[in-house]
């Protein structure tokens, strides 16, 4: 699977200042912090060290050869909004689907 | 006409006989009449391979011979193993199907439970909930049978019509369908309140526990998603809601799997968990777009397409950036960007091509437009960036360079690090990189190590990486007082820097040196004062005390008052850790400052002859040896000579094969011959095949006289080098190599036409002696001052030995040159001393070795 960006990790753009940087890398910490999600957390800690100054920011943005990811793509393009309730239909409806899908029945052992 | 009709109907016949003939020919041929047990054992088989309509048929052909009641429960069986398979397979109506035929041999109960779930799975809601109300009371009392409620309940809840119908009004669970109802109701339109009333209006044993769990978790999922998550993993497997269940899990996926578990949802579904997620109409419609371009490769190309045609959703900044990421694998998407975007800027088309390359490992190329890179960018460094970008490229130029050994010339790698310095001065490691590089180059790049070192310092005067840096190459080159200063600096900065009170001590000390030189006394106490402030409380060298004395002793003397640095120096013993290491030092000290030795000698503790050093003597000596051997002082190897009696004696003490070697090489080091083939000696009845030790013990021997060392030390070197080889060991290798060459440089070859008369490699003979002479003169006045000492010294240079050159005089310098060039033999050097005092002028030579030269 392509590697997302240290920018999609810690959610900037590009032209993100060293401030910015460091504030979106906190955030994602608290989120994840090392004694919860040790693998997460190091995911962050690398995509923090790797676009810290605007040095490391410039290199990445000169020298990055891997192609973009698809998984930042769907994450930018499907990034949860307000959570909403879906209304008496869109929930029969999905109910009935379910229904129709629903696995199957384990047999009884002759 | 009666033949003919004969003949008509003879033909007749045939046609007749041949159609009947052709009809019989195409029936198809009886089954062959096989026995009851040979069917029974075939029914048997297929049943037990899983074939049932194979099984099927041949008990039906059983049934045919005979109606047995055995075969007739058989075939029933048989086809309610085919309605299982059919149903584990997904295949619901058919599995009801053949539940049917089993119940026309069978008594048609068994599975029903499962029959009714079939039918229910098949979409026959209203036979399926007829059945269960009718034979309710004969369903077993399975799992399935228990679900069964709930899965109508379920359909119920989901609008399937019809079912409500098939069951009594006063059937218990109906009554909590309509609670059910309402709480989702409530929910949907945001009532918390009366979704919580009227959850509570269903019992635990509803068949709408499990919708009540999963409603109980979805108001919890808005505030405690851990919770909700809890809640739902209470709902069992089986039961109907299950895949319900499955759908608001998914609110914890994200990303591509989000994407692939999405895709495989039916739409009402996908709507769900959109919902859940908050995603609007654009987002689904994007959510549609990604995949197809995903089903159609995921390509370069079709996600391209994708992104430009969807930007708007995505944003402007984000679509472009992704687009650009996408253009070094895709360059013919160029033309569709720069449609939608503005057009691309020459540095950005050219760094894409270079990104190309080296994604197709084609760094030469990456190169080429890298630095067309850089070029464009140079056009205009008023823009913000562009130093530092250009400055980047270059870097990376360097890097890539050596790393895929795109260059030709190591230069580029010097003149592209100080162009990235010119453009961005403020890189450190960049300095450091171009100093170690001329560091490593050794002495042919000791100018621009030095320029490096200089202007590193001016950026970065208070970086400590760097003062150490400057400290060691104001060291290298002696300047000790700018190493002080650096080291001072240093201090200050990192206090508790070793090497930089080291450094900042022998400077004081070597300052001092000086100062007493010049009869500065008063300077030269203070240089001393600050040295002693300098060493840790319990790590005092007696360095210090010893100059203090001596420097006590030579006021004393020039003032004509009493003596008194008798206490400093026998201060400063005590303090060097042992009466010889002591004694050592106080010589050494008064030989570098030329002071006349009598007086300390008085004031120094008798050594006798027979003392015999201990261990840690001798080994703390090596110490004091080697870091006055790091300071270049000249006189070790003369105060050496005042206590190498003890020392000598102390050879044979049992020392460790490690401090052997180090003790031998620290004798190697400075040329003192005696002790290093008595240490050598001792070792090699230790370790009689060490290699350093024989390099050692006959380097002692022949004190570096190549004309000393027999055929059996080049044996006995040679095979030493070559176990070293062996070995490993680097270091023995090394010097036993040094020590062979030098022999063989000392050897040249014999001239053929001049039998005893040696010549220089690549001299044509057949001259005379006078031409021959003429033309290794002119040999030697060619060659430059390294190379004719190296000439003269047979390979090894050391400051030791220059200062023995330089104590030989005029004719002691000919006669050597005379041995070397190979005419020593034939002429009689005292012949030409006249001659060589008139050619050659007199070196300063130091005064307490004043020579007579002798004149006829």
């Amino acid at each position: 699977m392509m590697m997302k960006t240290p920018f999609d990790i810690l959610g900037v753009t590009e032209e993100a200042s060293d401030a910015m940087v460091k504030k979106a890398y906190l955030r994602k910490v608290r989120a994840y912090p090392p004694e919860r999600a040790p693998e997460q957390f190091q995911i962050i800690r690398d995509a923090f060290e790797a676009i810290q100054t605007r040095q490391q920011r410039l290199k990445y943005q000169l020298f990055h050869r891997e192609e973009p990811s698809l998984d930042a793509l769907f994450e930018h393009a499907l990034h949860p909004g307000e959570p909403q309730r879906p209304s008496e239909t869109v929930f029969i409806r999905a109910l009935a689907e379910c229904l129709k899908h629903a696995g199957r029945m384990e047999n009884r052992n002759e | 006409m009666k033949s003919l009709f004969k003949f008509v109907v003879s033909l007749l016949k045939n046609v007749e006989e041949r159609t009947i003939f052709w009809i019989m020919r195409r029936r198809k041929k009886p089954a062959p009449s096989h026995s009851i047990a040979t069917l029974e054992t075939d029914a048997a088989r297929h049943l037990s391979a899983h074939r049932y309509k194979a099984a099927i048929n041949t008990y039906k052909q059983l049934l045919r011979k005979e109606q047995r009641p055995e075969w007739r429960q058989a075939l029933g069986d048989v086809y309610l193993q085919e309605a299982c398979s059919l149903a584990d397979n997904g295949m619901y109506r058919e599995a009801a199907v053949s539940w049917e035929n089993q119940a026309v041999f069978g008594d048609g109960k068994q599975y029903l439970d499962s029959y009714i779930t079939w039918l229910v799975r098949a979409g026959r809601h209203i036979k399926a909930a007829n059945l269960y109300a009718e034979s309710a009371d004969q369903l077993p009392g399975s799992e399935t049978a228990r679900q069964l409620p709930a899965l109508f309940g379920a359909l119920m809840l989901a609008g399937t019509d019809g079912i409500a119908d098939a069951f009594p009004p006063e059937t218990p669970w109906l009554a909590q369908q309509q609670a059910a109802k309402n709480a989702l109701l409530a929910y949907c339109r945001g009532d918390n309140d009366a979704t919580e009333t009227c959850l509570g209006q269903i019992s635990f044993r509803s068949p709408y526990r499990d919708f009540r769990t999963i409603l109980k978790a979805l108001l919890a999922m808005e505030t405690d998603p851990a919770a909700a998550g809890r809640l739902l993993e209470k709902v069992p497997a089986h039961s109907p809601y299950a895949r319900l269940v499955e759908l608001i899990q998914m609110n914890k996926l994200n990303g591509q799997v989000l994407g692939e578990t999405l895709e495989k949802l039916a739409p009402g579904e996908q709507t769900f968990v959109a919902c859940l997620k908050g995603w609007d109409q654009n987002q689904i419609k994007l959510f549609q777009a990604m995949r197809t371009a995903i089903r159609r490769g995921g390509g370069n190309k079709a996600l391209l397409d994708m992104v430009l045609n969807n930007r708007r959703f995505l944003g402007e900044e984000y679509s472009s950036q992704f687009c650009r990421a996408l253009l070094p694998g895709y360059p013919e998407g160029i033309k569709a960007y720069e449609r939608v975007f503005k057009p691309l800027p020459p540095f950005a088309c050219a760094r894409i091509e270079a990104i190309r390359r080296e994604q197709q490992n084609d760094y030469s190329a990456a190169d080429r437009h890298w630095q067309h890179c850089v070029n464009i960018l140079k056009r205009d460094l008023t823009e913000p960036e562009s130093a530092r970008k250009a400055a980047l490229i270059l870097r990376h130029l360097v890097e890539t360079g050596r790393k895929y050994d795109v260059w030709k010339h190591e230069e580029l790698f010097e003149e592209r690090l100080e162009e990235s310095l010119r453009l961005d001065p403020d890189d450190k490691p960049t300095y450091i990189k171009l100093i170690e590089y001329h560091k490593k180059e050794g002495k042919s790049r000791q100018k621009p190590y030095q320029k490096w070192v200089d202007t590193a310092i001016k950026h970065f005067p208070k970086d400590s990486e760097m003062l150490m840096e400057a400290m060691n190459a104001a060291t290298a080159k002696k300047a000790f007082k700018k190493a002080a200063g650096f080291a001072k600096t240093l201090l200050k900065e990192d206090p508790i820097n070793l090497k930089a009170r080291r450094i900042l001590f022998s400077s004081h000390v070597s300052h001092a040196r000086k100062l007493i030189k010049m009869n500065k006394h008063a300077l030269a106490a203070k240089e001393l004062e600050q040295a002693a402030g300098l060493e840790r409380s319990g790590q005092h060298s007696g360095v210090v005390q010893i100059n203090q004395g001596l420097l006590a002793l030579q006021t004393a003397r020039q003032t004509g008052k009493k003596l008194d640095g008798a206490e400093l120096l026998q201060q400063g013993i005590e303090l060097a850790g042992s009466e010889v290491c002591g004694c050592f030092r106080v010589f050494v000290e008064a030989k570098s400052l030329k002071l006349p030795e009598e007086p300390s000698l008085h004031m120094l503790p008798p050594i006798k002859k027979s003392y015999v050093c201990e261990q840690r003597e001798v080994l703390d000596l090596a110490g004091i040896i080697e870091a006055y051997y790091k300071q270049h002082n000249e006189f070790i190897k003369d105060a050496l000579e005042e206590v190498k009696t003890p020392v000598k004696n102390a050879a044979a003490r049992d020392f460790s094969r490690k401090e052997m070697l180090s003790t031998c090489q620290c004798f190697y080091q400075i040329n003192h011959y005696e002790l290093l083939l008595a240490y050598s000696d001792a070792a090699l009845k230790h370790w009689p095949k060490e290699p350093a030790f024989i390099c050692y013990q006959i380097s002692g021997k022949t004190k570096d006289d190549m004309n000393k060392v027999t055929s059996n030390d080049l044996d006995r070197l040679k095979n030493a080098g070559e176990r070293a080889k062996e070995q490993g060991d680097k270091r023995s290798t090394v010097m036993i190599g040094e020590f062979l060459e030098k022999y063989q440089a000392s050897r040249v070859p014999v001239f053929p036409g001049f039998p005893g008369l040696p010549i220089f490699p690549g001299f044509p003979g057949g001259n005379s002696i006078e031409d021959e002479m003429e033309r290794r003169m002119a040999e030697i006045e060619d060659m430059g001052p390294e190379q004719l000492a190296r000439f003269l010294l047979g390979g090894k240079i050391s400051p030791q030995k220059i200062a023995e050159i330089e104590r030989m005089g005029p004719e002691g310098l000919s006669r050597l040159l005379m041995e070397r060039i190979g005419v020593s033999s034939i002429f009689d050097l005292d012949e030409f001393e006249d001659e060589f005092d008139e050619d050659f002028d007199e070196p300063p030579r130091p005064r307490s070795r004043r020579r007579k030269t002798r004149r006829r």
